[in-house]
């Protein structure tokens, strides 16, 4: 994937996934939208594959590889990993209102997230 | 070859190295074995993450005397015909078809740790480098006095999935208007924390689905307080108004008599009639693992909070109900989670993996009424004296909107699908 194209999916799905948050609570204060920079900086922090794999092992318990048809736990597998830490960094900050999510990404520091992210894009099946 | 440590050193420091299991594991000659008893939320993931992770190099036996599982998590939905019977039901098949994972189904009846060796009912002894203890709780039929097991075919506890889960909701379904449930809830510590809670919603949502507005439901409390009480206690007045009664100790004065037969419950308070009664007894490990010394005066399994490594042996992770998570609730996503940190540790030990800290989580949902889903959850780290301490938690609110409690019941059945996935593959 070209990087043009790469950054348009990106984007895309950012949006994608802020929809399918269950309780997003845009602008309150203290909130944002996490900016691009931010994104590309804890992107490019990890690549430790085999922690972000045991790291992940915690989000297989809720994000099935294969989720039925009206539920509304996201697809998190294949993404780039922009789009995993965009919304994370999102729930970091409290701009997207998932309480289950936020209590996750609480819990992790950017290098943890990065980790995870780059774990969840290498997956395929 | 990862360093060994001190405790680990000093452990083995009185053995011969002929007799050190490591050489020719990481010589490749022989395959690493790993036994797991239990095949619930613990012992199937487990199992199913040391085989598919451990490049050949583990051979794990799933040791579960039953052919089909079904889950205690969403049985309460069952009650309130949310859910049938069939999609709470699980079979090992896939497991039992992944390379290096061999499923038997018998009774694990004896643990020798010095042989390292488990027995099986039917004669069978499985050789061990490590092992996990994952059997869940046994019930303490004589912690509710005049409740047995025989009893329990009469007013069933279900605490257990399968049978007695069919037998209450039979029960349950054969009540008509103006017959009343009694509910014995246990003490702490015990399976599932909001599960007798959700039941009582669940049940209560039966019988008003069928119009008995003249049916009660009572519940005599062996504790004071319960888990998302304020929650649960909203959604009664909201939706069963004048149907749920809650009795801590402080009214009922305690548990005196249960008579399954004449359908009584006798506290210092009163005589309880119920054409229904659910008795829910106190719990303790699995039997097994009390035979095998691996418990303590609790009638739970010390444990290491950095692995889920047994106190008392090296050699045995114990994890699940069974097991002393510190902070964490009893929960099929507690042993999940407590299930991936002992598989990390355990190839850690067999083949030259990486281990990382421990990281565990919980989040329990519970079905209060109709698309009404609340939640509670927590983070867990290995606290500095060695217990297992929450990091980060969350609880739904009252008062919330009818769309954040509707999403909330839809994220439960995405993990429910989720959770089950990641257990039997």
């Amino acid at each position: 994937m070209s990087n043009v194209a790469k950054t348009l999916y990106f984007v895309l799905m950012s949006v994608s996934l802020g929809k399918l948050s269950a309780t997003a609570d845009a602008n309150a204060a203290g909130e944002r939208v996490a900016s691009a920079e931010e994104v590309l900086r804890v992107v490019r922090l990890s690549n430790d594959l085999a922690y972000g794999e045991y790291l992940a092992t915690e989000c297989i318990a809720c994000h099935s590889k294969d989720p039925g048809i009206d539920v509304n736990i996201p697809m998190i597998y294949g993404l780039p990993p922009e789009a995993i830490v965009w919304a994370m960094l999102e729930y970091g900050s409290g701009y997207r209102g998932n309480t289950t999510m936020r209590n996750v990404v609480d819990a992790l520091g950017d290098e943890d997230i990065s980790a995870i992210a780059q774990y969840l894009e290498s997956v395929t099946e | 070859m990862k360093p060994i440590s001190r405790r680990k050193f000093n452990a083995l420091a009185g053995l011969s190295t002929a007799t050190l299991f490591a050489p020719s594991i990481l010589l490749g000659q022989a395959k690493a074995k790993v036994v797991v008893i239990g095949g619930g939320a613990g012992g199937a993931t487990v199992a199913r993450y040391l085989a598919k992770d451990s490049g050949g190099q583990i051979e794990v036996t799933l040791i579960e005397n039953s052919k089909q599982y079904t889950t205690c998590f969403f049985s309460n939905l069952y009650m309130g015909d949310v859910r049938d019977f069939k999609s709470i039901t699980h079979s090992y098949d896939t497991l039992a078809a992944m390379d290096n994972l061999n499923v038997v189904h018998a009774m694990a009846t004896e643990i020798d740790r010095d042989a390292m060796t488990v027995s099986t009912a039917d004669g069978n002894t499985f050789p061990y480098d490590r092992l996990v203890v994952s059997p869940g709780i046994d019930l303490i039929w004589d912690s509710v006095p005049g409740y047995s097991e025989e009893a329990a075919q009469i007013a069933p506890h279900a605490w257990r999935g399968g049978p007695q889960t069919e037998l209450l909701k039979s029960k349950l379904d054969a009540l008509e208007n103006g017959q009343n449930i009694v509910m014995v809830a246990p003490p702490n510590p015990y399976r599932c924390p909001p599960g007798p809670y959700e039941r009582v919603s669940m049940m209560a949502h039966s019988l008003k689905s069928r119009g008995l507005k003249d049916s009660t439901i009572t519940i005599l409390d062996t504790k004071p307080k319960f888990s998302k009480q304020g929650l649960f206690t909203e959604g009664w007045e909201a939706n069963y108004s004048g149907m749920i009664e809650w009795l801590p100790p402080e009214i009922h004065g305690g548990i005196i008599a249960v008579d399954a037969k004449a359908g009584t419950v006798e506290t210092d308070l009163d005589t309880f009639e119920g054409d229904l009664l659910n008795i829910i007894p106190a719990q303790r490990a699995g039997g097994i693992a009390i035979y095998a010394g691996l418990t303590n005066e609790s009638g739970f399994c010390p444990i290491e909070a950095a692995s889920m490594r047994s106190s008392v042996d090296e050699n045995v992770f114990v994890i699940g109900d069974a097991s002393i998570a510190g902070a964490m609730p009893k929960s099929g996503f507690s042993a999940n989670s407590q299930a991936k940190v002992a598989a990390l540790n355990i190839r850690g030990d067999l083949t030259d993996s990486r281990v990382f800290p421990a990281k565990y989580s919980n989040t329990c949902w519970s079905l209060i009424s109709t698309d009404n889903g609340v939640k509670v959850g927590a983070r867990y780290e290995a606290g500095e004296e060695g217990k297992i301490v929450s990091t980060h938690k969350f609880i739904s609110q009252p008062g919330e909107d009818a769309d954040t409690r509707a999403d909330t019941y839809q994220e439960s059945i995405g993990w429910y699908d989720a959770m089950t996935t990641d257990m039997f593959g």
